[in-house]
């Protein structure tokens, strides 16, 4: 059903919670390069401390597992809006936060923003978004679920008060109602293909159609909820059997990621075309995937025998 | 008046706290955020201003304190007593000063007379440790009728100076007509004694972004003085550095001026801004010049400027109070050793060959720390060849992070660099030459690196610039790594002082799944098999077989074999055997040495088996075993290999496929 011919970029997928198998899946349909946010893990932490060996783990062990099916694995560090509520950690989180910020491959403070619009979530908001002017990263803003519109436009109200650059901002889970707010402000403005609380790929083949492609992206958000690691490739391929001119899939697929994460100086596609030898030999077996031989994950899914 | 603020305030709290105080008392509100300390400084009319309502505005609000002095931006006050910096981006990498960095040296003639001789000058002087080329293109001269300089001219040489050499250039700029001009070729604008006044001069100078060399005036009040720079500093500009260079007084007979050098410790008291001192203007006379650099040293100037002439007595200008390069070239040793003495070392010229024994590294080292890196021969190895290696601002970064983490003064900024490592030194593999590895085989037999890169290396250094008293961060290094910096540290387990420590965290190591992280651990690492116990030894070598990484690359795989892993190994044979799974051939080789009964048989079998890479690793096997050695009997042509030194398990593991060379980047 879908051709893999298109390299795409999944800029917001949570992979700590997906299988190994969407990883060799994944690759097979042509995504290059991911980027997992730090979010929450479904149910609240009880401890500073496991939000140290999950931003470890982001670093850590799901960069080397993606770099094992020739993905490159990036991520952004935060303290999540959900959890910011929860004062007894909040504060050490923010604490452990500048130990990560500016690891190898950590491309921006992420996901902030509000989830119930507390006093709270406003608080931590705006002290990440001084860490991001501070350690010159770019921001990834999380539009809240619930009164998204005024959640909107409140994350980027702070975020000019705060004095960032809206070029250096990622507002995501858009939707209809804020698509034309976020661009005229000139945010960058990213869209969740996740099936039934956030964006159909129907209507983002509409959205591209109405809005063009300049400063817009998608991404899956696939978590441990009912979402879909293919949504980027599948949405690809959709737009362009809508006819959707191919450069502007590349750009909403590909490109403009690239473009918006690439501000950070640690996000380039010569990442996965041309990785330098020590990454080859500790980081990513991708370069025999990029040339062209046939991914393992065929082998997989067509044959009853497990040896 | 400055509000200082608690330790731990969060930004938000200082930016809501600046909107309030300057909302409320309408002044202008200006940040200074020091090492320990954000300090929040109120510009304008604070004369109603009621420091108890401003205190109890917030709970981070520390203290809130009047400042007393007519200058109020330079006090040393507005900064809660912390020093400031003013670090000058320059060709060959950004020079500090300041009372936190090593001294730094200016040089260079009065009056730039032609380009050869600015730009031998400025060769000579740099050779012997100069960061900066002194040289006036504008000259104000007492008479109207001596030479004035060769205004614009004389910057394109200076310009030639500085691309020939690298070193930055300090020239005085007299009038604001040429501020444009002279900003584009200088990195430090000076603004000359006579001018020290000009007030509309200063205004334009603290309007524009290049630092400002303020030298004082001839008849100047240190009051005076501090608040022309604070002109400076109010128009915006807040990089100053104040120069003494000598007071016009009652006796001029012997020297031309008086050089105040208790100006140094007064000013240290009063303002947080560097300070530098000129005693060749300070006195007028060459031979006077030496002893007054010394003691402007001592007294605790943090840069010195001093005037070199290639030939003194021809000079256009100021040749009296010229030193001669060689002249220069003898101050500068004795200075070297001075700065040593002092624990402040001099800036030196970044000639990434020296580096090692650069006295940058003195600043803030105890001699002990000092001894201990520099006698270490693979620190000086891997500083050699990444100085080699690197590139100039790379080498600068690496330098500057490494005399951080010597002195011991910032934990967090040792984390930091760590991390940023990778980021500012590249990824490039680290060349090392045949004749490395065997300086590398003497100094630490059983250490291996050819298969580093460059960011490896520098992360090396750094944990082994961690003073001895802080070796807990380590862990802390460990617990927060990424990929990268896990492969950096536990590949750089062998060289850390107080090595076997760390035993119990490379363990753990190895039960990672990153295969990657593991390899660090078990393959060209002499530390497993030298603090290892039988057990843990035994876990790592099984497992290197379940990685499929080479055993070949395991340090001391033969000489720590043992009776219960030859057994684990042909378990796992077995194992492999029943599952239809292939067996690697290097598996054999720990088992070789005690085969016996059981074990015999399994050489037996894998002798008779069909692909010849099995035979061989089964010959090989046989050869180290006394019970199995018989076998060998029925296979001449392999017993003949292996007795010719043919067939070794190192070529062996070489040649056979599992070890990717590409991948282990083996030689």
């Amino acid at each position: 059903m879908l051709s893999n011919d298109m390299w795409v970029i999944d800029p917001h997928i949570h992979m700590s919670a997906r299988t190994t198998y969407d990883y060799l899946v994944m690759r097979e349909f042509g995504v290059v390069a991911l980027i997992e946010p730090a979010f929450w893990l479904g149910q609240p932490r009880t401890s500073a401390g496991t939000f140290k060996d999950y931003f470890s783990s982001l670093v850590g062990w799901e960069r080397f597992r993606a770099g094992q099916f020739g993905i490159r694995h990036y991520c952004t560090i935060s303290l999540n809006p959900k959890e910011a509520n929860n004062a007894e950690i909040a504060d050490d989180v923010i604490d452990l936060l500048p130990l990560y910020a500016c690891k190898e491959g950590v491309l921006a403070i992420g996901e902030v923003g509000y989830d119930d619009m507390t006093e709270a979530e406003d608080k931590y908001f705006r002290i990440q978004l001084e860490l991001a002017k501070e350690l010159d990263k770019l921001v990834l803003v999380h539009t809240p679920h619930r009164n998204k519109k005024a959640g909107t436009t409140r994350s980027m109200d702070v975020c000019l008060e705060q004095g960032i650059d809206p070029a250096q901002v990622i507002i995501d889970h858009a939707n209809e109602e804020t698509v034309e707010e976020i661009l005229d402000r000139g945010f960058w403005c990213a869209f969740s293909i996740y099936p039934n609380t956030k964006m159909g790929n129907e209507r983002m083949v509409e959205i591209v159609r109405r809005y063009g492609h300049q400063r817009i992206f998608i991404d899956s958000a696939a978590d441990w909820g009912m979402s879909d690691p293919l949504a980027v490739p599948k949405t690809a391929q959709l737009m362009l059997e809508h006819g959707i001119p191919e450069e502007q899939v590349r750009a909403v697929c590909y490109g403009n990621a690239l473009a918006a994460y690439g501000q950070s100086g640690e996000f380039k596609e010569e990442d996965w075309l041309n990785p330098a030898p020590v990454d080859q030999r500790q980081l990513y077996s991708g370069s025999s995937v990029l040339r062209g031989q046939v991914p393992a994950v065929e082998a997989v899914t067509d044959s009853l025998v497990i040896q | 008046m400055i509000v200082i603020l608690k330790s731990d305030t969060p930004a938000i709290e200082v930016t809501r706290i600046s909107l309030d105080i300057s909302r409320q008392w309408d002044v202008k509100v200006e940040k200074s955020i020091g090492q320990r300390t954000v300090i929040l400084g109120m510009i304008g009319d604070t004369a109603d201003a009621d420091p108890r309502r401003i205190q109890n505005s917030s709970p981070w609000i520390e203290q809130v304190l009047r400042v007393r002095k007519p200058f109020k931006r330079v006090s040393r006050e507005f900064r809660h007593g912390e020093a400031s910096t003013v670090s000058v981006p320059t060709p060959e990498g950004t020079v500090h000063f300041g009372e936190a960095y090593p001294v730094v040296i200016v040089a260079g003639p009065c009056s730039v007379e032609s380009e050869a001789m600015i730009v031998e000058t400025a060769q000579r002087v740099k050779a012997a440790g100069a960061r900066f080329l002194r040289g006036g293109a504008y000259k104000p001269r007492t008479s109207p009728y001596s030479f004035q300089g060769h205004g614009e001219s004389a910057l394109e040489m200076l310009d030639a100076a500085r691309r020939a050499t690298g070193l930055g250039i300090i020239t005085e700029v007299m009038d604001t007509a040429d501020l444009e001009g002279v900003a584009a070729v200088a990195d430090v604008l000076q603004i000359g004694a006579r001018n020290m006044q000009n007030f509309s001069l200063l205004k334009k100078v603290g309007a524009q972004n290049k630092p400002i060399l303020l030298k004082r005036g001839p008849a100047a009040t240190i009051d005076d003085w501090l608040m022309a720079a604070e002109y400076i500093l109010a128009a915006g500009n807040p990089n100053v550095i104040l120069c003494e260079r000598g007071l016009r007084t009652f006796d001029r007979k012997y020297t031309r001026n008086i050089l105040d050098l208790s100006a140094v410790p007064v000013l240290r008291s009063l303002t947080h801004l560097p300070i530098m001192v000129d005693p060749s203007h300070g006195t007028g006379e060459s031979k006077f010049v030496p002893v007054m650099a010394k003691a402007a040293l001592c007294a605790g100037a943090d840069s010195l400027m001093i005037e070199v002439h290639p030939d003194p007595a021809k000079a256009l200008s100021d040749g009296p109070q010229c030193l001669t390069p060689d002249g220069f070239d003898t101050l500068m040793k004795t200075l070297n050793a001075l700065a040593a003495a002092e624990n402040r070392g001099l800036e030196p010229a970044s000639d990434g060959t020296h580096l090692i024994c650069s006295s940058r590294l003195l600043l803030t080292v105890s001699p002990s720390q000092l001894e201990r890196l520099l006698t270490s021969p693979t620190f000086a190895l891997l500083y050699e060849k990444l100085s080699q290696q690197l590139s100039t601002a790379a080498a600068d970064w690496l330098e500057r992070s490494l005399a951080q983490v010597v002195s011991g003064q910032s934990k967090r900024h040792l984390l930091t660099a760590f991390s940023a490592a990778s980021r500012k030194v590249g990824k490039a593999d680290l060349q090392v030459t045949p004749a490395d590895a065997q300086r590398v085989d003497s100094l630490s037999p059983g250490w291996v690196f050819p298969h580093w890169s460059v960011d490896q290396a520098a992360r090396t250094l750094l944990l082994l610039g961690i003073p001895a008293d802080q070796e807990q961060t380590v862990q802390m290094l460990f617990d927060n790594a990424d990929v990268g910096e896990l492969i950096a540290l536990y590949q750089s387990l062998p060289l850390l002082p107080n090595s076997k420590s760390y035993c119990a965290q490379a363990v753990n190591g190895v039960r990672s799944s990153m295969t990657t992280v593991f390899n660090a651990i078990a393959l060209r690492n002499p530390y497993p098999a030298d603090y290892f116990d039988q057990s843990a030894w035994n876990q790592m070598v099984l497992k290197a077989l379940f990685e499929d990484s080479p055993l070949f690359l395991i340090e001391g795989l033969d000489r720590r074999a043992n009776p219960e892993l030859a057994r684990m190994l042909s378990d796992y044979a077995h194992e492999r055997w029943a599952a239809n799974r292939p067996v690697s051939p290097e598996l054999w080789r720990p088992v070789g040495p005690f085969a016996e009964a059981d074990i015999v048989a399994d050489l037996e079998r894998v002798l008779n088996q069909p692909d010849p890479v099995q035979q061989q690793a089964a010959a090989l096997a046989c050869a180290h075993s006394p019970a199995a050695q018989r076998l060998l009997n029925d296979r001449p042509d392999l017993r003949q290999r292996v007795q010719s030194g043919q067939l070794t398990w190192e070529s062996f593991g070489e040649s056979f496929g599992n070890s990717g060379k590409e991948k282990f980047n083996v030689e």
